[in-house]
């Protein structure tokens, strides 16, 4: 197949241009020259202590009429030279903070009077959410390993190692050393005896313990299950909560309050959110397909939607994965810019 | 009417199916174009667009098992590869004045690219 130069207008007019927003205007960085300048103006007054002053940098302190940087002395610190910004510099970030904004989605750029365009508390509070469940998945993974381990530890107890006596033979002998043989054979078989029976009691031992450890860990496993589907629930509708919000133009913080009756709603999984752009919804809507998500057939009741899966590990990482598409699509207001794209046409 | 006006009525005219399959297409192309772009920065000789922009779809009417083309796999990827989609590509490649996509069969018979 092959688009043809009409077919990719149609696409582009529709939305399809994630990769190509980014046509920059006159005087605009590149991506990389950004990003450096990102860092320069988040380091402030200090400025930004680097290794080297050339390569790179240069593009800034090298910029005719008026350089963008200028190379200071880091006399102290592990590196040389600290770069700060020059007032040009500064005007610069200043004027096409916007159009950096929606060229290049993948930097997060203070904004220049310091408004907080993305607050940190939300991401912070998706982090720990995922910290959660994902604390919760190693917990009871690691129990499930190390209750399979203890099923074979008795097993795999190492054999007394008997040692060999010389045999009997058919040499005549004084009766009083074949008196002495025969004490020596009787003592070694009941000195044999009573350790197999010792090692016997010692596995005996082992076992019972082993499969003592072994239900408490299965138990402690079994307990920690209905905590971690709610982890993953949780976590994926704040997510969900908060690119809604984020793409309603509402605020994020009021978002991340899950409401318990919404967890309740299990093992339904609440529809993908909506964010307008017709790429980020694709993928949202695969990932969310990917967590068990059905989409709901025409002229049906989505309340039919049916349940998720019931293996739990496999259920739960779907929907922690789906989650983490969600928290890193809105991580440092990155969804943000990406939607600025629409209004900035 | 302007060239965007145009194309975006052209993109609306599109139903939800059809408009599945260019994103798929597009994402293809838009894929090929970034990676043909580079090859001067492998240190490989650039080749024509009139040959990269074909992408191949994959063998048509083979026995069933047969691995899927590139095309083929990335609308299976999707879910919307059915008994349906030649229709669809065949409207995508006809449809009225802007026609969106065009076909032809490659070298090895039962192969469209």
């Amino acid at each position: 197949m092959k688009l043809t130069p009409q077919g990719r207008a149609a696409c582009r007019a529709g939305g399809l241009d994630v990769g190509r927003a980014g046509t920059r205007r006159k005087g605009m960085l590149s991506e990389t020259l950004w990003g450096m300048m990102v860092q320069v103006w988040e380091a402030g007054q200090d400025g930004l202590a680097v290794r080297y002053s050339g390569g790179a940098w240069e593009q800034f302190t090298g910029r005719e009429p008026a350089p963008y940087m200028r190379v200071g002395d880091n006399p102290d610190g592990r590196y040389s030279y600290r770069m700060h910004l020059t007032d040009a510099g500064r005007d610069h970030y200043r004027v096409f903070w916007d159009a950096y904004a929606v060229c290049y989605q993948g930097v997060a750029a203070p904004h220049p009077d310091g408004v907080e365009v993305w607050p940190s508390a939300v991401d912070d509070a998706l982090a720990r959410l995922g910290a959660v469940s994902s604390t919760l998945s190693a917990e009871i993974t690691g129990s499930d390993a190390a209750a399979g381990r203890l099923a074979g530890l008795a097993e795999a107890l190492p054999e007394v190692g008997w040692p060999s006596l010389p045999k009997p033979t058919d040499v005549p002998l004084s009766p009083d050393i074949a008196r002495a043989v025969g004490r020596r054979d009787r003592a070694a078989a009941a000195a044999r005896r009573a350790v197999e029976q010792a090692a016997a009691r010692y596995k005996a031992a082992v076992d019972r313990q082993a499969a003592k450890l072994g239900e408490v860990l299965a138990a402690h496993a079994a307990a920690l299950e209905e905590p971690y589907r709610t982890a993953c629930i949780r976590y994926a509708l704040a997510a969900a909560a908060v690119v809604q919000a984020a793409a309603a133009g509402r605020d994020p913080v009021a978002a991340l309050k899950v409401d318990p009756a919404t967890v309740r709603v299990w093992p339904r999984l609440p529809d993908a959110p909506v964010t307008g752009d017709i790429e980020i919804d694709f993928s949202l809507t695969r990932a969310w397909t990917a967590a068990g998500g059905r989409p709901a057939k025409r002229g049906r009741s989505r309340k039919t939607a049916p349940a998720v899966g019931s293996d739990l590990m496999r259920e739960c990482d779907a929907l922690t994965g789906y989650a983490d598409a969600m928290a890193g699509l809105v991580a440092g207001g990155k969804l943000l810019r990406l939607l600025a794209r629409h209004t900035s046409r | 009417m302007a060239a965007q006006d145009k194309a975006l009525a052209a993109w609306q005219a599109l139903n939800e199916r059809q408009q599945t399959y260019m994103r798929i297409i597009y994402r293809a192309d838009q894929e090929a174009e970034r990676w043909h772009k580079g090859a001067w920065s492998r240190g490989e000789r650039a080749v024509s667009a009139a040959e990269w922009r074909w992408i191949e779809y994959g063998p048509v009417g083979t026995f069933k098992g047969a691995s899927l083309g590139e095309l083929q796999q990335a609308l299976a990827d999707a879910g919307v590869r059915s008994q349906g989609t030649g229709s669809t590509l065949k409207v995508l490649q006809t449809t009225t004045s802007s026609s969106c996509a065009r076909g032809r069969r490659s070298s090895r018979s039962t192969t469209w690219t």
